[in-house]
């Protein structure tokens, strides 16, 4: 029931277009509690499920490589038009900042939105076998592994080069160094849109997921150790009533 | 996998059965079958018996009463053999991400009711042509004056395409052994793009004289690869266009930029405008996207790991069934070692569990040493 609660939650978060890509983990489960589900449904229906994330996937990548060269072509651009005079352009600065930030979010959203389903997909193979007695799970999740939506290396590395060109490009300055605890009541504003809240939400969910369970076993997950983002996470307030848009 | 095949084959209206592909990685059938037209001269393709028979004996359909008779058939032909991972020796980095992909083609014969689900999801195959020599990346179709005779000679142009010649090599020698008129429509081959593949794609259209310019065809020669349709280059195009002319709208939700701005704007109006401020919540917002990108990174090794265990352990206690099957069926009765080898089996276990745990600290560890 976990699960079923913070994927629901995870896609009410989510980024309006993704809502209906993700896994339908209640109804897989239903299907799983009726009294002889039948294996053929139930696999003809996970499969439907990994067409609908691989075409996603595969997608939303493709959009992502084209906004990475471009992102590129304006980093370069500005650049050269700013020189040293950072001053000057300051709001374009801010600009592609935020753009950037924002772009590095989508893409960590798409490695996370690819890495809860399959998490969903384990989950509801284990009910399924625990169900009918069945070995359906591990074959399966085999398969699953060399889905194209689970292999998610390469927005990895657009993730950790952006992380790079973010550090290098835009480097902390001493007073937004100072300026940090300021900032903490400003960012709770900020938090209620978008990508930010999802993203944090995705965090909790992942935290909150690997908690133990009555199931634990060896195929679990280890307890999430993010004590050090609680810090951030403290400075978000994600009960802040602001609705998506 | 001794375990029972999940696929099944139905006599229905039409003599194929359903095919699962995208699992039938432990069905028995390993290939795909062409278009539903053609399924009348396939053989069955699972060999579940025939009690293990599906839909209409289904006791389903009395609880849900949404599932009528037929059978629906679930026709995805190539789009197991175009998802290489093992099979397909990598020749360079990029090899992943160059797959050629398939689109889901279904063909429902018989619409079942609570299909509407699966309909929304599923594609109808509009069941042109198959189109083989393109997929294999017959020069001839596209190239006059390809530089690729066969499709195993490396392409000078692209990495990627040596790879995707290979994959569609691969899918044919599977394929090989049935009727190889498949059903594919070329134009619902998903394509799985690259950075490199991209920038050689921008190099061309500037070359053509810029996106708005740069006709499909014509991108798509130049482009010399073999594993490019006109359709991935039409709609990549499409969304290169847009992606240039469209500043203003967010990259990939297209959704305006004004959203994605308000965040901006909150801050704006709650009177705290200095720059510094504004920077300080982009930086929390990015270290807290790197936050969650590094746990995804550790929990997708930590899953592989798993898997990876299980599967070991199964072998090993399948192993050690046939031991004892082995030893039992002899006549000479060794319990002492059997005893022992379990033992073996279940230090290994814990040996396992223990060392998953270990390397799920240690990377903890590793994060917090950040």
């Amino acid at each position: 029931m976990k699960f079923g609660k913070r994927i629901k939650e995870q896609i009410q978060e989510s980024l309006p277009e993704w809502r209906d890509k993700f896994l339908r983990y209640k109804e897989l489960k239903n299907l799983i509690s009726s009294p002889a589900p039948a294996e053929s449904i139930f696999v003809g229906l996970l499969n439907a499920e990994i067409d609908k994330f691989n075409a996603f996937f595969v997608e939303q990548e493709e959009d992502f490589i084209i906004h990475h060269k471009e992102l590129q072509y304006r980093i370069q651009r500005l650049v050269e038009k700013c020189g040293h005079n950072d001053e000057m352009f300051r709001e374009e600065i801010s600009e592609m900042r935020k753009d950037i930030v924002n772009f590095h979010g989508e893409m960590v959203l798409l490695v996370n939105y690819s890495n809860i389903n399959y998490t969903g997909l384990a989950k509801i193979l284990k009910k399924y076998d625990k169900r009918t007695g069945g070995g359906l799970r591990s074959p399966f999740i085999q398969k699953v592994l060399h889905q194209p939506f689970f292999k998610t290396d390469l927005v990895s590395r657009l993730v950790r080069e952006w992380e790079t060109t973010m550090d290098a490009v835009f480097p902390v300055t001493v007073a937004e160094a100072e300026g940090y605890e300021r900032c903490a009541a400003v960012t709770s504003a900020a938090a209620g849109v978008g990508i930010f809240r999802n993203t944090v939400a995705a965090l909790l969910t992942m935290k909150e997921m690997r908690r133990g369970s009555s199931t634990y076993s060896a195929f679990s997950l280890p307890p999430l150790n993010i004590s050090d983002s609680d810090l951030v996470l403290r400075s978000v307030h994600l009960s802040s009533p602001i609705p998506i848009p | 996998m001794n375990n029972p095949v999940p696929c099944q084959s139905v006599s229905g209206g039409n003599s194929g059965g359903y095919l699962f592909p995208s699992s039938s990685g432990y069905c028995n059938v390993s290939a795909v079958l062409p278009h539903g037209r053609n399924l009348q001269n396939q053989p069955p393709v699972s060999t579940v018996p025939r009690d293990r028979l599906a839909m209409q004996d289904c006791p389903l359909i009395a609880q849900s009463s949404l599932i009528n008779h037929h059978p629906q058939e679930f026709i995805d032909p190539l789009h197991e053999f175009f998802d290489f991972s093992d099979h397909v020796p990598v020749q360079n980095l990029q090899a992943e991400s160059s797959g050629v992909r398939v689109d889901s083609s279904v063909e429902l014969h018989k619409k079942s009711e609570w299909q509407d689900w699966a309909d929304q999801l599923i594609s109808v195959d509009d069941g042109s042509e198959p189109n083989w020599s393109e997929l294999l990346g017959d020069s001839s179709s596209h190239n006059p004056n390809s530089e690729i005779p066969t499709p195993f000679l490396d392409v000078p142009r692209l990495d990627i395409t040596a790879n995707q010649q290979q994959q569609m090599v691969s899918s044919e020698d599977q394929l090989s052994g049935r009727n190889s008129s498949s059903s594919v429509a070329t134009s619902k081959q998903r394509m799985r793009w690259t950075p490199e593949l991209h920038e050689a794609f921008v190099e061309a259209v500037n070359q053509l004289g810029g996106s708005e310019r740069a006709t499909p065809k014509a991108v798509l020669k130049l482009l010399n690869n073999p594993g490019l349709t006109i359709y991935h280059v039409k709609s990549h195009l499409q969304k290169y266009r847009t992606a240039r002319y469209k500043p203003e709208t967010s990259e990939v939700t297209g959704e305006p930029q004004e959203k994605k701005m308000t965040s901006i704007e909150d801050i704006k109006s709650l009177d705290m405008k200095t720059s510094v401020e504004i920077t300080q919540a982009l930086r929390l917002q990015m270290e807290v996207q790197k936050r969650l990108h590094e746990q995804l990174e550790i929990q997708r090794s930590l899953q592989l790991q798993i898997e990876k265990q299980g599967r070991y352990l199964q072998m090993m206690f399948e192993k050690q069934q046939k031991i004892q099957d082995n030893k039992s069926s002899s006549s000479e009765a060794s319990p002492k070692q059997c005893n022992g080898s379990f033992a073996e089996v279940e230090v290994g276990l814990e040996t396992l569990t223990g060392d998953q745990n270990e390397s799920a600290s240690a990377s903890r560890k590793r994060v917090r040493e950040d």
